[in-house]
């Protein structure tokens, strides 16, 4: 229920701190930070278009019924239900990802934290094209 | 489901990286989660002892049923007390990852850790070998 630019700034800020933790193999903070900055990077989309989630099954109901037809697509949905159950099972859960599992994680957070600046640039383009 | 030496392990893991982090004045998002976590292992430590692992819903984490598990079983027993069980509930009500009340800042995550720290200690003492 936070306003777009408050979604913005955490995520990029977390975002950061995934690459920092991954160099310095603290998978912990890479994990949670990754997920994070792609949920919050949703969440900046849901609040471009006045939408809230309250948990988190609201924000996989948004984005397998809204906005993977409106452009983030099927590749993302799937990775975003990778970073979500891998941070589940490795933060909450009894497993110690491997350096590979972690390059691959980290990857899917990359991949998907582009195509939402990808879609907000779209986004501005398309409010700035009908204003004109 | 995690073992009680998975847990623990955990446990001492994330509250090393939490206290560093908060002492590095790092991403206040960041060291909150990871003082949730460090009282997560340890209470689910002390569950698992017992065979019982808090359950989640669906495409949910499992944070309100280790509230009741704690409740019903640690607490029941005299392990923990009230005000113990209520520390972990408010540690919950205030973790507020959606950022609903805005983003924490570092006012926030200093109270966060007044307030998770005699838990933790707490936890930590009952979660040592006798």
């Amino acid at each position: 229920m936070a306003i777009l630019e408050d979604h913005l700034v955490l995520a990029r800020a977390l975002y950061d701190d995934m690459k920092r933790a991954h160099t310095k193999g603290e998978w912990p903070i890479a994990v949670d930070a990754g997920f994070y900055a792609v949920f919050h990077g949703m969440e900046a989309i849901n609040a471009l278009e006045c939408r809230d989630t309250y948990s988190f099954a609201d924000a996989a109901d948004i984005l397998e019924t809204i906005l993977v037809e409106r452009g983030l697509g099927q590749q993302f949905a799937s990775d975003y239900r990778y970073l979500f159950y891998f941070r589940r099972g490795a933060l909450y859960g009894a497993h110690f990802p491997s350096e590979k599992q972690m390059n691959e994680y980290i990857g899917r957070a990359d991949k998907s934290y582009s195509a939402i600046q990808d879609y907000l640039r779209k986004a501005d383009h398309r409010a700035v094209s009908s204003a004109a | 489901m995690a073992k009680q030496a998975q847990h623990a392990e955990k446990a001492n893991l994330f509250w090393k990286l939490a206290q560093e982090q908060y002492n590095q004045r790092a991403t206040p998002f960041i060291c909150m989660n990871l003082i949730m976590y460090t009282v997560g292992h340890l209470i689910e430590s002390l569950l698992a002892e017992q065979g019982r692992h808090p359950g989640s819903p669906v495409r949910g984490v499992p944070h309100a049923d280790r509230g009741a598990l704690m409740r019903r079983h640690l607490v029941g027993e005299g392990k923990l007390d009230e005000a113990n069980a209520d520390c972990y509930g408010e540690l919950v009500a205030l973790r507020d990852t959606f950022i609903d009340g805005g983003i924490q800042d570092r006012a926030f995550v200093e109270r966060y850790m007044t307030l998770a720290q005699p838990l933790i200690f707490r936890l930590q003492k009952l979660a040592q070998p006798a």
